[in-house]
């Protein structure tokens, strides 16, 4: 009976766990389409994946986010339209071409946000973060923090 | 399965434990002067230098020298590999040297101009020394520490400094501790003849009383003056420490802002704080602290950065900063606030030449490096 009891607990206790991180991933979700929608954002019908990318804040983060940038430039290129990149929290164009070894902007599929209209909010916008969409609309937001305990970019398939 | 439901429950508490575990109390360093009441002011001349520096160069240099010459002053920057040498009032690049031999060169390393057909190297991620003549490398020195927590960096902020027959070296304790005390060296002196390492320095008393968090607190602002003394400066402290090149603490003087009145150490649990990016950058961009320590040969004058608490809540960055002038006998002069423009100005690339104090001011054009000119008005 004793033993029975503590598995039940046991078992609780990692549910509770799953749920709350569930939940966490949920929040952010809805929390991104609200902000965005506040902010009249509206993505095209034919992105599937949009990479938004800090320049500024955790620099592991976000050099992880450069380098996934770098080894799949031809799938962010700007012949294509499934992926897009918004580049934000811009502190130098200058080097911010030089690290993504472009010489213009043209060359990606990307948009230069000046204006850090794709910037969340808080905490979570000194890190990448990967929008995947259906028709246009949001289906799911990770972040690539030090928190994060898998790399989001190695599991993207683009 | 008993075994296993303790295995975890004894994992869980220790992770309430951790969690639950506090500062051992918070510390306030309060600012009771003496201050400056009669001040000579640090004046903004029209004077500018532009260099225009290409392309490719980085306009915020992390690494970077001024050396004044008889006719002309050069300024060199180390960027991806290679050091570039401008002349500052021709505004031309004289040179470009490749360092790939020396490493990767990134992050925290850096150099220093030694003399006339000479410098030292320093490679972060291999934490080599290297010095070289006319681009040939002379010596290697290997600075891994071997169970001292001392991790040595080169930016423009803590330089490599030569003096004597030593390189003193500083950097960022790594050791993780919430309190630093008299037994965490920050600095190591390098005999140039012999290879031989000593440690040294400390941060000041104020880093073992309360827990200063993250990098922005931490960091080590050196120069070295017409003494051949090593001077610190710490964000979290009112006065600069002066060393001998043997790392042995010579003395203080005060050399605070007489607008900042205390800067408290941060009560956040360690590992919650280093965690958290955005709460250390919030406790640092709020608050008073202090940054670079320069010293002038001509007019015998240190300059202090004293950085205030940013207004903005959005653009928290550059916080408002005041600089601070003070002579060789711990006299304050002058303190001049930079409130209101700050944005403009890159405290990280500050000389001194012949003609005074240059502060790089930004530019909207990227591939223009722009130094203002600022002097005491004596």
């Amino acid at each position: 009976m004793m033993c029975w009891r503590n598995c039940i607990s046991v078992i609780a206790i990692i549910i509770s766990v799953l749920l709350i991180s569930c939940e966490k991933k949920d929040g952010q979700l809805e929390q991104v389409k609200r902000l965005y929608a506040e902010r009249g954002i509206v993505f095209d019908k034919e992105i599937e994946t949009c990479l938004v990318l800090p320049e500024v804040g955790c620099g592991g983060c976000i050099a992880g986010g450069v380098n996934f940038l770098l080894d799949n430039k031809e799938k962010f290129s700007s012949k294509q339209k499934k992926n897009i990149v918004m580049l934000t929290a811009i502190h130098s164009k200058k080097l911010l071409y030089r690290n993504l070894e472009i010489n213009s902007p043209d060359e990606l599929n990307c948009i230069i946000d000046s204006g850090n209209k794709y910037l969340v909010k808080g905490h979570n916008k000194l890190y990448p973060m990967v929008l995947k969409l259906d028709n246009g609309n949001i289906e799911s937001v990770e972040f690539q923090s030090p928190e994060t305990d898998h790399d989001v970019f190695e599991s993207l398939k683009l | 399965m008993n075994k296993i439901v303790v295995i975890m429950f004894t994992i869980f508490l220790t992770m309430a434990v951790a969690s639950c575990s506090k500062q051992e109390g918070n510390h306030v360093v309060m600012n009771m002067g003496p201050f400056t009441s009669d001040s000579v002011k640090l004046c903004k001349y029209d004077t500018i230098f532009d260099i225009h520096i290409g392309e490719r160069v980085d306009p915020r240099p992390l690494r970077s020298q001024l050396i004044d010459l008889k006719d002309n002053s050069i300024y060199y920057i180390l960027d991806e590999q290679k050091l570039y040498s401008y002349d500052l009032k021709g505004d031309s690049l004289i040179s470009t040297v490749d360092l790939k031999k020396c490493g990767t060169l990134n992050n925290y390393s850096g150099f220093i101009i030694h003399n006339d057909d000479s410098l030292f190297v320093y490679d972060y991620k291999k934490k080599e020394l290297f010095l070289l003549n006319d681009n040939h490398i002379l010596k290697t020195f290997n600075l891994q520490n071997k169970g001292v927590e001392v991790s040595p960096e080169a930016l423009s902020e803590t330089p490599i400094v030569v003096s004597g027959e030593n390189v003193i070296m500083s950097g960022i304790p790594i050791s993780g501790k919430n309190r630093l005390t008299v037994n965490d060296p920050i600095s190591l002196s390098l005999n140039m003849k012999d290879g031989s390492v000593k440690y040294g320095a400390h941060m000041s008393d104020d880093y073992s009383k309360g827990y200063f968090g993250g990098v922005y607190y931490n960091t080590i602002y050196q120069c070295k003056d017409s003494q051949n003394r090593i001077v610190y400066s710490f964000p979290a402290s009112n006065y600069i420490y002066r060393y001998n090149n043997n790392l042995e603490l010579l003395d203080s003087l005060y050399m605070g802002s007489r607008y900042t009145r205390k800067i408290e150490s941060t009560e956040v649990p360690t590992l919650k704080f280093l965690k958290n990016e955005e709460e250390r950058l919030n406790y640092y961009a709020y608050q008073d602290s202090y940054a670079n320590v320069i010293f002038d040969p001509l007019r015998d004058v240190y300059y202090r950065i004293a950085q205030h608490p940013s207004m903005d809540k959005d653009k928290p960055f550059p916080k408002p900063f005041s600089i601070i002038a003070m002579d060789k006998n711990g006299k304050i002069i002058s303190e001049t606030s930079v409130l209101g423009k700050n944005e403009k100005y890159n405290t990280g690339n500050m000389h001194v030449c012949k003609e005074g104090l240059l502060i790089q001011e930004k530019q909207d054009d990227e591939n223009i490096i722009r130094f203002h000119l600022f002097k005491l008005d004596i």
